[in-house]
C-alpha cells in the first residue's frame, strides 16, 4: 500500500480534465508530414499526380494541335474551351485524390505498421488524433493543388504566348470564376473527403482498402466533372459554385463535429486484435 | 489533510463484455476479477492467449471503459479520468510500435511532446544512455535490430519518468540474449515509487523479475500471490532432497515414512525426496534421524516447484474444476 495525500490526487485529476490541445494536433501532423516523406510510395504518387495534370495534360493537347496541323493560331481558342470544359473540374479532383490516398493511410496505416496502439496510448483525445491526421492530408493536397494550379496556368500560357502577346487574355488567371474552384470549391471538397478519409481508415485495417472505400466518395466529383465537359457554363457560373460551396461547408462542418467521436478509441483498439 | 491509503493499481470487480460478431453473442474477456498492487512491486500477470491480460490492460490505462466494476491507476478512477491519465504511465505495447521511418531521436522527440518533460533533449539523451541506445539515436528504427527496438520503446515509455508502468509483453519475439538484456533493464527500472505490471507467457521471466505473480483464465483470476506462496498453497507440504552416500534400505524408507511430518516419500537410489508438514522446522529433525541411524549424509537441498510447474498444474485444475477464486 503507499500512502497518498488525497487533495493532491483530486487536484491532479483536476488537471487531467479532456480538453481539445492544438499543441497534440500539431505534433501530430508534424510528424505524419515527416512520416510522409519517407514513404516514397505515398510521396511519390501525391507528388506526381498533380503534377502529371498540371504539366502532361497541357502539353498532350499541345502535342495532339500539333500532329493535326493545327494552326498556332488557334491554339488559344482550343485551350480556352478545353480548360472551361475539363481543366477545371480537375482542380477539385486532385486535392481530393491526395487527401484519398494520405487520409486512406493515416490510420489504416498506423495499424499496418503496428504503431496504432502507441500512438492511441498517448495522453491525446479521439479529437485531437483526428484533427491531426485529416490536417496532416488536407495541408499536402491543398500545397500540391496549388502549386499545381501555378505550374499549369504557367504552362497553359506559355504554350499560347503567341496569343496572349497579340492582346488576349491570359488562360486560367485571367478567368475570374476559375479562381473560385483551387481557392474555395477545391479546398471545401477536400476538408469533406479527408474527414471522411479519416473516419474509413479509423474502421479499416489496412491503408489500400480504406484507400478504396475512400475514393466511392469521389463519385460527385467525376459526376461534376461529366456534367462540366457537357455543358461548361455550369461550372463557370459562380453563383453556382458558390452555393456547391455553402452545401460542402455545411457537410464539412457537420463531419467536423462528428469526426472525433466517429474515432471511437476503443472500437479503434478492438480492430488492432 | 485527509491521508488516503491507495494501491498503485487497482482492480474492483472488473468486468469487459465483447460482442463476438462471429458467434454472435456476447463475450466476457475480463469477468469479475480483482487485483491491489502495491507502490515499488514488479507484479507478473500470466495467461494462455485469449485469457484477458491485454484486456485487463487497456481498462487500466483507459483505452477500454470497463462494462462493470472499477480501474484505479494511483488512486484515480481511470474511467472518470479519461485520455489524460496516460500523462501518469507508461505503457509498452505488444509490439515496439516505433515509427520505423524515424531516427530514434526523432521518435523520442514525437512522444516526449505529449508529456510535461522540462528540459526534452536533455531527457532524451539520459533516457537513450539508461538504455543503452546513446550511440544510436540518429539511426533509423527500421535499421535497427529486435532487441534495439524493443529498447527504444523502453526508452519511449520511460521519458516522462512515469510511477506505474505496463508491460505488455516486452520480450516477446527477442532472442535469448535480447530478452535478457531487456530483463535486466526492467529489473534496473525497479525503484520504491515506480511500479511495474508486466503481461507475460515467459514464466521463467515472470519468476525472475516479479515480487508477485496473478494468474488469469477465461478472464477470471486463477490464483494471485509470490511464486513461493502459490507453491505452497498448490502443493501443501514442501519438499526436501537429501542425497546419502549408500544406497537407501527399503527399511529405512518405511521408517521415515512413520515419522509424523513426513507426508510422502520417494526414494530413488541414493536419492531421498520427501515432502514435509512446515519443511523449515522439520529439516532438523530428519537430519537428526538419519545421521542417529548411521546414515551418512552428502547433500541437502530444500526443492520448491518452479513457476511453470505451478502455472501448469492452475491451469489444469482451472480447466478440469472451473476457475478458482481469487
Amino acid at each position: 500500500m503507499v500512502e497518498m495525500d488525497a487533495a493532491e490526487i483530486c487536484a491532479d485529476a483536476g488537471e487531467l480534465q479532456d480538453a481539445f490541445n492544438f499543441s497534440n494536433v500539431r505534433k501530430i501532423f508534424t510528424k505524419d508530414w515527416k512520416e510522409m516523406r519517407y514513404n516514397r510510395q505515398l510521396f511519390l504518387s501525391v507528388l506526381l499526380f498533380p503534377l502529371f495534370i498540371a504539366v502532361g495534360i497541357p502539353l498532350l493537347m499541345w502535342g495532339m494541335l500539333l500532329g493535326d496541323g493545327t494552326p498556332p493560331t488557334e491554339f488559344y481558342a482550343f485551350f480556352s474551351v478545353a480548360i472551361n470544359g475539363m481543366m477545371k473540374s480537375q482542380f477539385m479532383l486532385i486535392p481530393v485524390l491526395i487527401c484519398g490516398m494520405i487520409s486512406g493511410d493515416s490510420l489504416a496505416g498506423e495499424k499496418e505498421r503496428k504503431t496504432a496502439e502507441s500512438l492511441v496510448v498517448l495522453p491525446v483525445t479521439s479529437k485531437e488524433i483526428f484533427v491531426g491526421k485529416a490536417l496532416a492530408a488536407l495541408v499536402p493536397a491543398l500545397f500540391f493543388t496549388g502549386i499545381g494550379f501555378a505550374i499549369m496556368s504557367l504552362v497553359s500560357n506559355l504554350l499560347v504566348l503567341e496569343s496572349i502577346q497579340a492582346g488576349l487574355p491570359l488562360l486560367i488567371i485571367g478567368e475570374r470564376n476559375f479562381w473560385v474552384i483551387p481557392f474555395v470549391l477545391s479546398p471545401l471538397f477536400a476538408l469533406v473527403m479527408v474527414q471522411v478519409g479519416v473516419m474509413i481508415s479509423a474502421r479499416l485495417s489496412t491503408a489500400k482498402s480504406a484507400q478504396q472505400v475512400s475514393m466511392i466518395f469521389m463519385i460527385p466529383i467525376m459526376v461534376l466533372m461529366f456534367m462540366s465537359i457537357a455543358n461548361p457554363e455550369i461550372i463557370s457560373d459562380i453563383g453556382f459554385l458558390l452555393v456547391l460551396s455553402v452545401i460542402l461547408l455545411s457537410i464539412a462542418i457537420l463531419f467536423a463535429n462528428f469526426g472525433g467521436k466517429a474515432i471511437n478509441k476503443e472500437r479503434f483498439i478492438a480492430t488492432l486484435g | 489533510m485527509e491521508q488516503v491509503k491507495v494501491f498503485s493499481i487497482e482492480v474492483n470487480n472488473l468486468v469487459k463484455v465483447f460482442y463476438d460478431k462471429k458467434l454472435k453473442r456476447e463475450v466476457r474477456a475480463v469477468d469479475d476479477i480483482s487485483l491491489g498492487i502495491n507502490s515499488g512491486e514488479i507484479f507478473g500477470f500470466l495467461g494462455p492467449n485469449g485469457a484477458g491480460k491485454t484486456t485487463t490492460l487497456r481498462c487500466l490505462a483507459g483505452l477500454y471503459s470497463p462494462s462493470t466494476g472499477q480501474a484505479k491507476v494511483l488512486g484515480l478512477n481511470v474511467a472518470k479520468i479519461g485520455d489524460r491519465i496516460r500523462k501518469h504511465i507508461g505503457f509498452l505495447t505488444e509490439n515496439h510500435g516505433n515509427y520505423e521511418n524515424l531516427t530514434v531521436y526523432e521518435n523520442l522527440k514525437f512522444f516526449s511532446g505529449f508529456y510535461d518533460i522540462r528540459d526534452v533533449d536533455a531527457r532524451i539523451h539520459q533516457v537513450l544512455e539508461e538504455c543503452g541506445l546513446g550511440d544510436r539515436k540518429d539511426m533509423r528504427v527500421g535499421k535497427l535490430s529486435k532487441g534495439l527496438k524493443q529498447r527504444v520503446a523502453l526508452a519511449r515509455v520511460l521519458l516522462h519518468n512515469p510511477k506505474i508502468l505496463f508491460l505488455d509483453e516486452p520480450t516477446a519475439g527477442l532472442d535469448p540474449q535480447a530478452a535478457a538484456d531487456v530483463r535486466t533493464l526492467i529489473t534496473h527500472l525497479r525503484s520504491e515509487d515506480r511500479t511495474i505490471f508486466i503481461n507475460s507467457h515467459n514464466l521463467e521471466e515472470v519468476q525472475k523479475i516479479c515480487d508477485r505473480v496473478g494468474i488469469i483464465d477465461a478472464g477470471k483470476i486463477v490464483q494471485i500471490g509470490t511464486t513461493a506462496q502459490l507453491d505452497k498453497d498448490l502443493f501443501g507440504a514442501e519438499e526436501l532432497t537429501i542425497i546419502v552416500k549408500d544406497p537407501i534400505s527399503d527399511t529405512l524408507i518405511v521408517e521415515l515414512q512413520q515419522l509424523k511430518f513426513v507426508k510422502n516419500i520417494q526414494a530413488n537410489h541414493s536419492r531421498l525426496t520427501l515432502r514435509l508438514q512446515d519443511l523449515d522446522a522439520n529439516i532438523p529433525n530428519v537430519i537428526t534421524y538419519l545421521t542417529k541411524g548411521g546414515t551418512q549424509i552428502l547433500e541437502v537441498k530444500k526443492s520448491s516447484h518452479s513457476l511453470e510447474e505451478i502455472y501448469l498444474t492452475l491451469m489444469a485444475e482451472s480447466r478440469n474444476n472451473g476457475t478458482r477464486g481469487a
